[in-house]
């Protein structure tokens, strides 16, 4: 598999970060919501702050630490996981724009396809096209 | 006169931190002193069944609640006898504070745990007290909840206070200490007066809910106390 990571900036930050965005956010706001709800609705059943104390804020502090330490390796899969995307979508667009540049620019090329590109029946039609359009 | 300025100096150092220390005492509040002009709830635990608007809260085993009757005056009350078990009575109910609520009860205890270490306020190992009565001030996040708990001690001395092994949030407060010299004890408490002596602030949680509790499963031995008359409802 090809990993080229640095494709053209403009689309690179900026689809980047919509995907994080679009995985993060969602995440964080059912984390924290289940994270509230669920300690609230145990501390309400348990009542006395004794229990409280006893059962319930040992269990907060662990789920707590395992954040914190899980925190830093799932940003980092994340960021990796929007990449991968990132060359299935943004990839062969700056492909297209490099070979329409060429085709404008009187070359005789067709359009680069890969197995996995998202796109690829768009650029093997629109590769029909340049072909009837030439002959 | 060195050695006095040193034992002047020593002297006053004690007098601050004995002053400083957690364990302060406030004088109790005199009975009949409050008119309740609105009774939020009345607990007479006069039928058999009256304890069952009450939920258990277990933290180990479970402590005995029963009413039972005096065959002489036919008077009814709640025993609570506990065998190394810690388990509270819980009643869900919104108070509000700024109202002024007080909260009326008797009690008595029958037989205090038994303990290996001197009593303490915030000795986790054996933090049990024969009779405990909550008065909970719940937050939207949980650890933020403030509590006061009126106790009835073997030794410590009535009026002192101090905050829980378990969290600064929660307030204990020595209201009777030693044997039940007579039939019942009766109490009555100005919450809001009460949180502020003892958190040192104005109270900005409601109170969400009132428990009492007979425990001895620290000090894996046996308790005894009785509970009667609750009453919760606003100063007049």
């Amino acid at each position: 598999m090809r990993l080229r990571f640095v494709i053209k900036k403009k689309y690179h930050a900026k689809y980047l970060f919509l995907i994080i965005a679009s995985m993060a956010v969602p995440a964080l706001i059912v984390g924290s919501f289940l994270y509230y709800f669920i300690f609230t609705v145990v501390a309400e059943q348990l009542g006395i702050p004794e229990i409280i104390a006893i059962n319930l804020l040992p269990a907060l502090r662990k789920v707590n630490i395992t954040i914190v330490l899980s925190i830093i390796p799932l940003f980092v899969l994340l960021i990796f996981w929007a990449l991968l995307l990132l060359h299935r979508f943004v990839g062969p667009i700056e492909r297209i724009e490099g070979d329409l540049d060429k085709i404008l620019k009187g070359e005789s090329v067709q359009l680069r396809v890969r197995e996995h590109d998202e796109i690829k029946g768009i650029i093997e039609k629109v590769n029909k096209i340049i072909k009837k359009l030439k002959s | 006169m060195k050695r006095i300025l040193i034992l002047y100096i020593i002297f006053f150092s004690a007098f601050f931190i004995i002053n400083k220390s957690e364990s302060a005492q406030v004088k109790p509040q005199e009975i009949n002193r409050f008119k309740l002009k609105d009774i939020i709830k009345y607990f007479p635990f006069t039928k058999e069944n009256s304890l069952k608007e009450w939920e258990e809260k277990i933290l180990k085993g479970h402590v005995i609640y029963k009413i039972e009757r005096d065959e002489v005056d036919a008077e009814s009350y709640v025993r609570a006898e506990s065998d190394n078990a810690a388990s509270a009575l819980y009643y869900k109910m919104p108070v509000e504070i700024e109202k002024c609520p007080v909260i009326k009860w008797k009690w008595c205890v029958s037989e205090f745990p038994k303990r290996r270490f001197p009593e303490k306020i915030d000795l986790k190992r054996e933090e049990d007290f024969a009779a405990r009565i909550y008065v909970i001030f719940p937050a939207s996040f949980f650890p933020k909840s403030k509590t006061i708990e009126y106790v009835w001690a073997e030794k410590l001395p009535a009026g002192s206070f101090g905050s829980s092994a378990y969290s600064k949030n929660i307030k204990i407060f020595v209201l009777r200490s030693g044997k039940c010299s007579e039939d019942w004890q009766h109490e009555e408490r100005d919450v809001h007066k009460d949180y502020i002596e003892l958190f040192g602030k104005e109270p900005v949680l409601n109170v969400g809910a009132i428990a009492f509790m007979t425990d001895a499963d620290s000090t894996k031995t046996r308790a005894s106390a009785l509970y009667d008359e609750i009453k919760i409802g606003y100063k007049e």
